[in-house]
């Protein structure tokens, strides 16, 4: 057979040649291994710089969080220990860096460098929980609305509008302040202040925009033929939804869930700052911002390392965030959540 | 009535479309102004019929509703009106379950071969999604069999697991006949399958699609909109214009001796090869655009555009029927025919020299 001439995968007749007879059973032939397009987009984000250097910095802070314990350690202070004497001036103002408080220390004489990467856990944690919620819902509704259509998708595209009309700050604090003090009883779970109520608002308030993304997609693609193909030869709608729509706007969703993980984080860190996140005395970037407000002027390193942490952290993502969809989407043009 | 007579025909067609109506509603003005509601008329009333082993063509305009013809047929869309009969069976009413062991029995190729085949899924798996849909061939057994297919259609079958981007047009409509035929159906509704291909590669399809019409005794009901391919594969014809079929007979007479003035104007837009008979052609050109869907003209519908239309025509609807001249099989729906030694400046019928079957593109 001869191989078309300028047909992408023309190179790999001679690149993916490698036999493979174990697993070419009763007929043993030489199998063609085709280049999948995750293949090809993993190529092309191999070749983004920009891109790397952000993994990397997105890696060194995932280690952090994950050995914050070991860097407690290594310091010698736990991230809740009070240093009242040792971690404060005589004022009672924070310590500057130094030997023994690598980043010096904060309003409470508690050790800066350990809060910092205990902080890591929480941004991270809430950043990938509420964007994989938020990605599960918008997900699950954008398909179910862009496949059947008619009535489900008025419904849903009206609870769409109607989400996004409600200012996520203002409801995101009630729900919140509301939850702090009388908990939430969902069954067995109890949800009172901290990360789990905070990943819920999250998920709930983001939802509606990948719902809309992910509605778009799929009526476009409902109408290609390999859709009608598949209905052709009796293949349900959940099958056609899940082996050939879903597979088809993936990309969209993963490109969309890394640009959701910084501003997940970010909302996250609001809410710390404004109170109604995260509870003290847990390690939290918005909660640490919050406090060093009134201490900026003494000491510029209580506010500095949490929001270089932040900033870091948002920025790693977000370039991330646009390697992968160059690199899944080549042709897109700069879209955003 | 286009349903041949018993004598002709002693078992039933494989599938029949009774009076098959199709139409779509659309809002014509704003939505502020509450727009009245209108109706583009799709496919207004076709009955139509194909036999087992028999390929029947059905050419037309862009427009005229063959595709949602195919698609009624395959179920793929609902009937307004009328029946599909598939074997003895009326499948507009069954559901989706009860419909299942027919779509084994009944595929569609389709036009697009860039659209047809799911980008992200390797060859392979798009070929076995009939074994894993209906359940047939064992999981272990379905490599095997998608590389029987591969080789039937012409594909090398070490190319499994390439994705459709590696491949050329031709290839995977390649790869889309043997997705069709992986069921082993009696009727493949073939959707203009070789009208996005190269000349050279459509021959290698329409070879491939005879051949394997005579090795697993199928019928077609084959669509396209340029009659030179449906005269080499087919053994009937039908014309249709603007949702309706206005002529159908045999190949060797619809084609030599049209009744329908709008089939010879199809006719003489069919290229001839030979110069001398290039010479003595004769070009119809019909005037005017094929009038809108949503408010078709009254009477027969061509008559706006029709040479020889008389006041008859805007009142009465002519039925598709045997006209005085013709055999009993060709039916055409005008109140004045064509006479059938009109002379006409069609080429002969005639299998092209091109059409040779070729190795894979």
């Amino acid at each position: 057979m001869l191989t078309p001439p300028g047909v992408a995968g023309s190179r790999s007749l001679e690149d993916g040649a490698a036999g493979d007879p174990a697993s070419s059973g009763a007929a043993p032939r030489r199998v063609i291994q085709g280049r999948s397009p995750w293949l090809l987009a993993f190529e092309r984000f191999r070749r983004d710089r920009f891109a790397l250097v952000a993994l990397g910095v997105i890696v060194l802070i995932v280690c952090a969080a994950i050995f914050a314990p070991l860097i407690a350690a290594g310091t010698g202070h736990g991230v809740n220990t009070q240093y009242s004497t040792a971690g404060l001036t005589a004022t009672g103002l924070p310590r500057p860096p130094s030997a023994v408080f690598p980043l010096g220390t904060d309003d409470l004489g508690r050790t800066l460098l350990v809060r910092v990467a205990y902080g890591a856990r929480v941004s991270l944690m809430v950043g990938v929980l509420a964007t994989l919620l938020t990605v599960t819902i918008g997900a699950a509704l954008g398909l179910v609305a862009g496949y059947f259509g008619r009535a489900v998708d008025t419904l849903i595209a009206r609870a769409v509008d109607v989400m996004l009309s409600i200012p996520f700050l203002l409801f995101a604090i009630a729900l919140a302040s509301v939850v702090s003090v009388t908990p939430l009883h969902l069954g067995p779970l109890t949800l009172g202040q901290g990360v789990p109520i905070v990943v819920l608002v999250i998920g709930i308030f983001s939802w509606a925009t990948v719902a809309r993304v992910v509605r778009g997609q799929v009526i476009a693609i409902r109408n290609r033929e390999y859709i009608e193909a598949a209905r052709a030869m009796g293949a349900s709608s959940w099958r056609i939804i899940v082996v050939d729509v879903l597979p088809n706007v993936l990309p969209t969703i993963i490109v969309y869930a890394t640009l959701l993980i910084p501003v997940s984080i970010v909302a996250e860190a609001a809410l710390s700052y404004l109170g109604v996140g995260v509870p003290p005395p847990t390690a939290d970037w918005g909660a640490m911002i919050a406090e060093a407000q009134s201490y900026y002027q003494q000491a510029w390193w209580f506010l500095a390392f949490p929001s270089i942490a932040l900033l870091l952290t948002t920025l790693a993502f977000n370039v991330v965030g646009d390697g992968v969809r160059d690199a899944i989407d080549p042709r897109a043009t700069g879209f955003r959540p | 009535m286009t349903a041949p007579t018993a004598a002709d025909e002693p078992t039933p067609p494989l599938l029949r479309l009774e009076d098959v109506v199709k139409h779509y509603p659309v809002r014509a003005a704003s939505r502020l102004g509450r727009g009245r509601r209108e109706l583009v008329h799709a496919v207004d009333g076709v009955t139509l019929s194909v036999s087992r082993g028999e390929t029947v063509g059905l050419v037309g305009e862009t427009g005229c509703g063959k595709s949602t013809l195919a698609r009624l047929a395959m179920r793929l869309l609902d009937v307004t009106e009328g029946r599909v009969v598939f074997d003895g069976v009326d499948l507009t009413r069954l559901s989706a379950r009860r419909l299942r062991p027919y779509r084994r029995r009944m595929q569609m190729i389709f036009q697009d071969p860039y659209g047809s085949l799911n980008p992200r899924r390797r060859v392979g798996s798009i070929i076995a999604e009939p074994f894993a849909v209906h359940g047939v061939v064992a999981r272990s057994e379905r490599r095997r069999a998608v590389q029987e297919l591969m080789e039937l259609v012409g594909l090398n079958p070490e190319h499994y697991n390439r994705f459709p981007a590696e491949f050329s047009g031709g290839q995977r409509q390649r790869i889309g006949v043997a997705r069709a035929l992986a069921l082993r159906p009696e009727l493949l509704v073939c959707d203009e399958p070789v009208s996005a291909l190269d000349v050279s590669i459509q021959a290698q399809i329409v070879n491939l699609l005879s051949r394997l019409q005579a090795e697993f005794g199928l019928s077609y009901l084959f669509i396209a909109h340029d009659l030179s391919v449906v005269r080499h594969l087919c053994d009937r014809i039908a014309v249709m214009y603007l949702g309706q079929v206005v002529e159908i007979g045999p190949v060797g007479e619809l084609d030599v001796e049209p009744r329908h003035p709008y089939t010879q104007a199809l006719l003489s837009a069919v290229p001839v090869v030979d110069p001398d008979e290039g010479a003595r052609h004769r070009r119809i050109v019909l005037s005017g655009d094929v009038p809108s869907p949503i408010d078709p003209p009254s009477g027969c519908r061509f008559r706006t555009r029709c040479p020889n239309a008389r006041a008859l025509c805007a009142v009465e609807t002519p039925r598709l029927e045997v006209r005085p001249g013709s055999g009993p099989r060709h039916h055409a729906a005008c109140h004045f025919p064509l006479e059938p030694a009109e002379p006409l400046g069609a080429p002969r019928r005639q299998p092209p020299a091109d059409l040779r079957e070729g190795g894979p593109c």
